[in-house]
Formats: C-alpha cells, sequence, structure tokens
C-alpha cells in the first residue's frame, strides 16, 4: 500500500513539473507578444487613425444616415464582445461601388456600398464586421508592413512633430495603404480573420452559412469587376469557403444554425 | 501512516487543481450555458473583466468556473490577459496635416534630403488626400456599447 501511494505521489508530481514547464512554455511567447504597452496602443491608434483619413480621403462618406448608425449599432455589438476591450471601434459606409472592406489599426472599419449592395441580410453584414475586427485585433496590416507596433516602431512615427518623422509617417502610410488597396495582408491572416468572423457569428446567434454564401458569391464581383481590389488583397472565395468549412468541422459547430435578419437589414439599407 | 499518506496526496492534488488555466471574460457580456451548445440553458452572463478558471475544453467551448457559477461559454469570449481598460487618442489627438502645413518650410527640405520631391508629393496628396473632418465625423457619431449588444440580440 506504501509503495504504491509513494508511485501514485511521485508520478503527480512529475506529471505536475511537466505540465507547469509546458505550459510556460506554451505560454511565455504568447505574454511576450501580447504585452503592449499604453503607449504602444496610443502609437497603433494614431497610426489607424492616419490610414482611416487617407481613405476617407479617396472615398467619401454616403450620405445615408440611416444606414450609417445601422452599420456603427450591429458593429458596435460585435466589437463590444469579441475586439479588444482597449479599442474604441468605429464603423463607417463609404461611396464606392468596389466590393471590399477596410481595417485600420486601432479599430476605424469602412464598408463599402458596394459590399452591402450585394448582401442580402444581416447575418452577412455581421460576418463581415467581424472579419476586420478580427484584422484590428490581431494587427494584421501593422504586421504587413513589417513595422513593430511596440518597442518604439509606431510610435517613433506618430509620436513626434519634427519634420523628418513626418515624412517617415508619410512613406509607411503609403505601405500601408499598398496592403489596403494592392497587395494585401498574409493569406493565413485572412483565414483567421474568417475562422473568427463565422465563430463569432455562432456566438451572436447568426447563422454562418450566410457569411459563407456571401464569399461564394464574391466571385461574381470578381468576374464583374467589381471586385477587383478583393481579388488583389484576398485569396480566392473558393479557397476561403473551404476552410471555413474545415474549421467549423472540426471544431464540430457545423450543424449550427442562427437568424438571418433579413427584415431588419432591408428595413435599414435601401440602396 | 496512511492518514499522513492521504494528507501529502491530497497536498499535490490540490496543486494539481493550481494548474488549471486562469483567464479573463474579454466580452462585455458573456453568456453561459448550462452545456456546451447554444441551443442549452443560459445559466447566466459574466461581465467583462472577470476572473475565471477554464476547467475543460471541447472545440469551440470552454468550461469555466468562477465565484458565482460553472458553465461553458465559447473560446473567443475569454482571454489568458486581463482586459485593458479603454484608451483613447482623441482628447490629445494630433492632424498630422496641420501640423505638416505649420512646417512647411521645415517639411520642405527634410523631403527634398530624403529624395521625396515634390511631385512625388504632389502625386500622393492627389491619390490619398486625408480627409479628417470625414474621420471626426466618424468619430462623433458612435453608439453605446450595451446599447449596442441589446439590439444584436432583439
Amino acid at each position: 500500500m506504501k509503495i504504491l501511494l509513494t508511485t501514485l505521489i511521485i508520478s503527480i508530481a512529475s506529471f505536475n513539473a511537466y505540465s507547469v514547464q509546458s505550459s510556460f512554455r506554451t505560454r511565455a511567447p504568447q505574454l511576450k507578444k501580447s504585452d503592449y504597452t499604453d503607449s504602444d496602443i496610443e502609437a497603433e491608434i494614431k497610426f489607424g487613425r492616419n490610414l482611416a483619413a487617407r481613405i476617407l480621403g479617396r472615398y467619401a462618406l454616403v450620405s445615408d444616415e440611416k444606414a450609417q448608425e445601422y452599420v456603427r449599432l450591429i458593429g458596435t455589438g460585435i466589437a463590444a464582445q469579441i475586439g479588444r476591450p482597449e479599442l474604441k471601434f468605429y464603423f463607417g459606409i463609404i461611396k464606392t461601388k468596389d466590393v471590399n472592406a477596410y481595417a485600420c489599426p486601432g479599430g476605424y472599419i469602412f464598408i463599402t456600398q458596394g459590399a452591402i449592395e450585394k448582401m442580402n441580410n444581416e447575418a452577412e453584414l455581421a460576418g463581415v464586421l467581424a472579419h476586420e475586427i478580427t484584422h484590428i485585433n490581431s494587427r494584421h496590416v501593422v504586421k504587413q508592413i513589417n513595422l513593430k507596433a511596440k518597442e518604439g516602431g509606431l510610435g517613433s512615427i506618430t509620436g513626434g512633430a519634427s519634420a523628418s518623422v513626418r515624412v517617415a509617417l508619410e512613406q509607411v502610410l503609403d505601405n500601408a495603404m499598398k496592403a489596403l488597396f494592392e497587395k494585401g495582408v498574409e493569406k493565413e491572416d485572412e483565414f483567421e480573420s474568417d475562422r473568427v468572423a463565422t465563430e463569432t457569428l455562432i456566438n451572436l446567434g447568426y447563422n454562418w452559412k450566410k457569411y459563407v454564401q456571401y464569399i461564394n458569391n464574391l466571385k461574381y464581383s470578381i468576374k464583374s469587376g467589381e471586385g477587383e481590389v478583393l481579388s488583389k488583397t484576398h485569396p480566392t472565395p473558393s479557397e476561403r469557403v473551404q476552410m471555413i468549412k474545415d474549421s467549423v468541422k472540426k471544431l464540430e459547430i457545423a450543424n449550427y444554425t442562427g437568424k438571418n435578419n433579413k427584415t431588419r437589414f432591408r428595413r435599414n439599407v435601401k440602396f | 501512516m496512511l492518514t499522513r499518506s492521504f494528507l501529502i496526496l491530497s497536498i499535490f492534488l490540490g496543486a494539481f487543481t493550481l494548474n488549471a488555466e486562469t483567464a479573463y471574460i474579454k466580452g462585455l457580456k458573456a453568456t453561459i450555458y448550462a452545456e456546451p451548445n447554444n441551443s442549452a440553458d443560459k445559466i447566466a452572463k459574466l461581465a467583462r473583466g472577470e476572473e475565471v478558471t477554464v476547467v475543460d475544453k471541447k472545440g469551440f467551448w470552454r468550461k469555466v468556473k468562477s465565484s458565482k457559477v460553472t458553465g461553458w461559454l465559447p473560446a473567443l469570449m475569454i482571454s489568458k490577459k486581463k482586459p485593458k481598460n479603454k484608451i483613447s487618442v482623441l482628447d490629445k489627438k494630433t492632424n498630422m496635416s496641420q501640423k505638416a502645413r505649420k512646417r512647411a518650410s521645415t517639411f520642405t527640405s527634410a523631403a527634398a534630403a530624403r529624395g521625396l520631391t515634390e511631385s512625388g508629393r504632389k502625386r500622393i496628396g492627389k491619390m490619398q488626400q486625408p480627409d479628417f473632418n470625414a474621420l471626426e465625423k466618424v468619430e462623433k457619431e458612435t453608439v453605446d456599447e450595451e446599447e449596442a449588444i441589446e439590439y444584436l440580440n432583439k
């Protein structure tokens, strides 16, 4: 009995020691990666503001206030549940037939009138907004322009008023615009945003299959030329759809259903 | 002797329990379900920042234990790090365009020194002139987070 008990105790002790070490190994890089100071985050927001102003310089805001308010409500609700809590998220519909949406660091999200025109219900809109929120959560654009959001990277170009700082900021903003309108972010980052958007829809009680349908239909926009930027900056719709289907199957949530809110969408969006 | 051995065993088992992962509620209002399924009974709501212990995992779901309740929620509603408070730069925002205009002469010389020519700046300006007025309109027209969540749940 004593031997048995001693063996059991030693086994548990060894398991504990292994568990502590392995969980530390797993957590250590994550902690370092997400250990952003308030100054790092302020720099990220300042940079995002400047990028957002550039997008609004290229495309005007849609004047339909009812539609703008509706997008704000849906976007803010989603961001409150899955967005980075330290950020305030802003939403706007921009006037272009191009089918796309843009996420600027720090919480600025714009969806095009063209994208909304292709939608049939709120579940699709919620999916696209959740996708953009995930780009911001994971700092995909900052990563793409190869500039550290911490350790003085962004802070060094957003924190000063000198001419050289201004020039550096302009150059980095050019690169960020290229990432948004020409090159896109990494394919894996797009997949991550689709995966999290799908999980978010399920979490919020929406029909995730409507989002998949919307992505699938993007192939028609790409064919007609309305999805030109989208085709340059995103994986193909079929790749995205397949990845989402694989992901929900793996998580055993493929059979979940939910609301579409088509009537509310139609009541608020008239274009 | 046997009692002492069991006491030692309990201490080790206690230490094992402490290895369960600590997490924090990330969403503003997280619904806790009785089972790992979104059609299961909703048994509680936990607020952002509440500390929980993750005691089980099942795909999309995490079983958490708080001081108030034990139940399931989607993994994306929790984070390992304690949520930060909102950070805003709007009270101390700086419109970089205005700043640049104020220092136009300095900017011109620095730009020239770095090879950013006048024609190059005009090209950028034409293509990507920032509109801070429109941005401020977006920043002014916001909605309350709780109100927005209620709207989603309607």
